[in-house]
């Protein structure tokens, strides 16, 4: 599981940016803490989904986790396949403009709802897949 | 932007107001994350089971549409940047009716709701006397 393992330390790595006023890379990492399940999620149930997202070299992330949802919503509750897609959305588009957009570095105020973010994420897959974080 | 993607957004737009009439629905496109990023106000209605269900109706719709784009619905105090939004619905304003049968009988139709103020309410009720003065400040009556 070290797609899991990576996404713990994506996540640590977060709050240690956050703690240190480090805002606009900390987007970067939550993000990512919340991609890593997704692949996680692919390699261990869809390995044929998964292989074949890394041999493509056209693969985005938007059809990786777009294969992530469909089959989530197929597998589990639709109410915790909504709240995984509105979580992995928001820090989708946040991400690329933390990272891309010449704007203004992000606030203290929007870290909470960054935080409320990625913790959603990993306690609703947590919810359905306890057996990734034992 | 493409026609199976602009005939799903009128859908989901007309699916929202169907059920939720109340809401005000803004719209952009982010050509850097390429997302069709849709926002839904007041949080509380975005918050709210009914809207959740819905949302994750048009999420697994949204996964049929051919498209590299992305699409998503978001609320106040989104970590997505909300500037720059297109409104593209809000709820009709609040009109008055006033019934014939007496001069202090005031029907009030806020929203889909329907409140008749009577001639006791504005003696014994302040916060109709202050509706009532606020209509009539606004100049809303019929």
């Amino acid at each position: 599981m070290t797609l899991v393992k990576k996404s713990n330390q994506n996540y640590q790595a977060f709050l240690y940016l956050k703690e240190g006023h480090f805002y606009t890379p900390s987007v970067h990492c939550c993000y990512y803490s919340c991609f890593q399940l997704v692949l996680a999620f692919l390699q261990e149930f869809y390995p044929d989904d998964y292989e074949k997202f890394n041999l493509d070299d056209r693969a985005s992330h938007k059809h990786q986790i777009n294969t992530f949802l469909y089959h989530y919503f197929d597998k589990f509750k639709k109410e915790n396949g909504t709240k995984l897609k509105r979580a992995i959305f928001a820090l989708k588009v946040a991400r690329k403009d933390a990272d891309y957009e010449p704007s203004e570095l992000l606030e203290a105020e929007k870290v909470i709802i960054l935080k409320s973010h990625v913790e959603q994420f990993r306690k609703t897959f947590k919810q359905d897949i306890s057996q990734f974080f034992d | 932007m493409e026609a199976t993607v602009q005939r799903f957004l009128n859908q989901a737009f007309n699916q929202i107001i169907q059920k939720f009439p109340n809401v005000t629905i803004e719209y952009k496109f982010s050509e850097l994350s390429k997302s069709h990023i849709v926002k839904v106000t007041p949080a509380k209605i975005y918050d709210s089971e009914s809207f959740l269900d819905l949302e994750g109706d048009l999420y697994k719709a949204w996964l049929n549409v051919e498209t590299d784009d992305d699409f998503g619905l978001v609320t106040d105090g989104t970590i997505v940047d909300d500037s720059n939004m297109e409104e593209i619905y809000s709820p009709t304003p609040c009109k008055i009716t006033i019934s014939s049968t007496s001069s202090y009988d005031i029907d009030v139709e806020i929203f889909t709701e329907r409140i008749r103020f009577q001639e006791q309410d504005f003696e014994t009720n302040s916060e109709s006397v202050f509706v009532l003065d606020n209509i009539r400040k606004y100049g809303m009556a019929a």
